[in-house]
């Protein structure tokens, strides 16, 4: 590594250090040690590097061997996990959770980029004020908003049922029957969520040069082929990060459970996470609930990577 | 954030569409209504649950069963705000701030030294790259997936329903977005004053405290209030780690009130509206900030 080399206590890492870098050296380990620098520099990461310990490794390792044992801690193999495959409380719960995935995310992204296009434009004012209001649902609790829903949706307190009433229609029961509890749920989420696909899509187009537009108008290209064929290109990094994360975002769901439905009716609305909670915590088998984390986590890990990936590879090698 | 800026400012004085401008007066100013009426429209759909909640707690009795409710109070009372507070919310309060305040602290004097290991020194390229990726891994991971185990754990040790154990869970728990944030944050700071202060003979130390500490405080100020609004909001860990008034916090306190059934809404509107209030007071001073660490880091380190 020639950079190790140079005279300069501290390197040229500006704004753009990672892609200032040369390609990764053989021997990193050895690399690691070689300098006083880099020992001081892996004693001050090791701490957080710890806390990973703690909060994933750990728990992963040991989840596995809670998989493979009973609930009285003999070693079954793989009988949890077979077990899971037929159990259709957990079906339901893993379908719910991907029906809500594919309702919630286009959702999201749809109120989200609308919204992100409609600040950034010229026409919206304090952008400020705007996204302050905006992303508000981000920062409140998950189980608040869930109470704060369950009101609105309330039959005679909530305000949901006003314009319908108000239209001459039945007020509808919305919590109590499975497809308007799913429905209710989704809204939610949607209230909850799209938020954030709004922040980084707002994030993405201010990341697209301006003076582009103007080219383009000079060109004489229209509002909206400018939008499909130079904006979309532009946020579309960032439109994939918006898509994991939101998507991430909505299978972890649970307070918005616990305090809307309870999982009801029957077990209408249970999705992945009320599932664990429900197995390890209630009905307390912990071990087999561990099963389920399994494929919870396969699924984040899945998305997870694709995350990584987007935002930290293609970055540092742009 | 300069960019950001830059646009905020310029969207002031309708500028750059000399074009569509020049060509039809009036259809810019239909666009701008557009704008003006969808923005509102969102306005109104992020707050009005917030509203809504707020204004049932203050509802007497008979506004709260009136049909169709009411949008304003007739007859504002506090009776449910007296009912909440002979609940020992407080308590709840107590618990929410000292274990969101702690765990935050600590979060940051774990992630700060590994944000500036992995921007300012000189670490192989590969490592630095295994361990920012993990880091942006784990804070992806739901928690529930790491509660079992940790439960179990903190079962065998006797340390469930301990404020303290709250405290190291919402640390690690944080940690790796803290550090991916603050990663963005350092990049974002150039060297050259730096550089400079360590060529004149300054420690690395000396450096960091008298340059680059003053250069970002405010953002780390504000990492530390998005940290602190996250840990203020934890329910997942809390649901688990929770077993009485000692350590409940005010997510689960909020769930315990929440009726199944019958019209009593106004004590647990009463708990959201607090649980609520910082958050808000946040949203409003600190938006710039909150933005950039809400977008997860993402948009930094252009």
């Amino acid at each position: 590594m020639t950079v190790q080399q140079t005279v300069s206590p501290l390197p040229g890492q500006g704004t753009n250090s990672v892609t200032s870098q040369p390609p990764p050296p053989e021997g990193m380990w050895s690399e690691l040690f070689r300098y006083r620098d880099n020992r001081l520099g892996v004693f001050l990461i090791v701490p957080s590097l710890l806390t990973l310990v703690l909060i994933q490794f750990y728990p992963i390792v040991y989840n596995i061997w809670l998989i493979l044992t009973s609930e009285k801690g003999e070693w079954i193999g793989l009988a949890n996990l077979s077990r899971l495959t037929r159990d259709t409380i957990f079906h339901g719960a893993l379908i719910f959770s991907l029906k809500m995935g594919i309702v919630v995310v286009p959702m999201c992204l749809l109120v989200g980029l609308g919204l992100a296009l409609l600040v950034h434009s010229d026409y919206a004012g304090r952008k400020a004020i705007w996204i302050s209001i905006l992303i508000i649902p981000l920062m409140v609790s998950e189980i608040v908003a869930g109470m704060m829903w369950k009101i609105m949706y309330h039959p005679t307190l909530g305000l949901v049922n006003v314009p319908l009433v108000a239209l001459g229609l039945e007020p509808i029961i919305w919590l109590q029957k499975a497809d308007t509890a799913f429905i209710a749920i989704c809204v939610v989420e949607v209230w909850r969520i799209s938020p954030l696909a709004f922040l980084l899509l707002y994030a993405g187009l201010n990341q697209v040069p301006r003076d582009i537009y103007e080219a383009a108008a000079v060109d004489g290209a229209t509002r909206w082929r400018a939008f499909w064929d130079m904006t979309l290109p532009y946020i579309r990094p960032m439109f994939a990060i918006a898509t994991i994360l939101v998507f991430v975002w909505s299978t972890r769901t649970i307070g918005t459970i616990a305090a809307t439905t309870q999982g009801g009716p029957g077990r209408a609305t249970w999705n992945l996470s009320w599932y664990i909670y429900g197995m390890s915590f209630q009905r307390l088998k912990p071990h087999y609930a561990s099963a389920a984390v399994l494929v919870m986590l396969l699924m984040t890990y899945i998305a997870g990577t694709l995350f990584v990936r987007y935002l930290w590879v293609e970055r540092s090698s742009r | 954030m300069a960019q950001t800026e830059a646009s905020g400012t310029a969207a002031n004085e309708p500028a750059p569409q000399p074009v569509a401008m020049a060509a039809h007066e009036n259809r810019f100013n239909l666009r701008k209504l557009f704008v003006v009426v969808v923005l509102y429209l969102a306005a109104f759909w992020t707050l009005v649950p917030m509203y809504w909640v707020a204004i049932s707690s203050i509802k007497s009795l008979r506004d709260l069963a009136h049909i169709p409710p009411r949008f304003f109070p007739t007859d504002p009372r506090l009776d449910a705000w007296v009912t909440i507070f002979e609940r020992r919310i407080l308590e709840n309060v107590y618990n929410s701030l000292v274990v969101a305040t702690l765990a935050t602290i600590i979060c940051l004097i774990i992630a700060v030294p590994a944000a500036y290991a992995a921007t300012r020194m000189r670490l192989p390229f590969k490592f630095v790259a295994i361990v920012v990726g993990l880091m942006g891994l784990v804070a992806l991971l739901p928690p529930i997936a790491s509660a079992i185990p940790l439960f179990l754990l903190g079962s065998d040790l006797g340390i469930i329903d301990e404020k303290y154990t709250l405290i190291i869970l919402y640390t690690v728990l944080n940690t790796a977005f803290a550090v991916w944030v603050l990663r963005g944050t350092f990049m974002d700071v150039p060297m050259d004053v730096e550089e400079a202060a360590l060529m004149d003979g300054d420690t690395r130390f000396g450096a960091v405290r008298r340059i680059l500490l003053p250069l970002i405080f405010p953002s780390l100020f504000s990492i530390a209030i998005l940290l602190f609004i996250f840990n203020w909001n934890e329910y997942i860990i809390a649901l688990y780690f929770v077993n009485s008034m000692k350590t409940m916090t005010l997510p689960i306190a909020i769930q315990a009130q929440i009726p199944q059934h019958e019209l009593d809404w106004g004590v647990v509107s009463a708990a959201g509206t607090i649980a609520v209030f910082p958050v808000l007071v946040a949203a409003f001073t600190l938006q710039r900030f909150l933005v950039r660490g809400l977008t997860f880091g993402v948009a930094s380190g252009q």
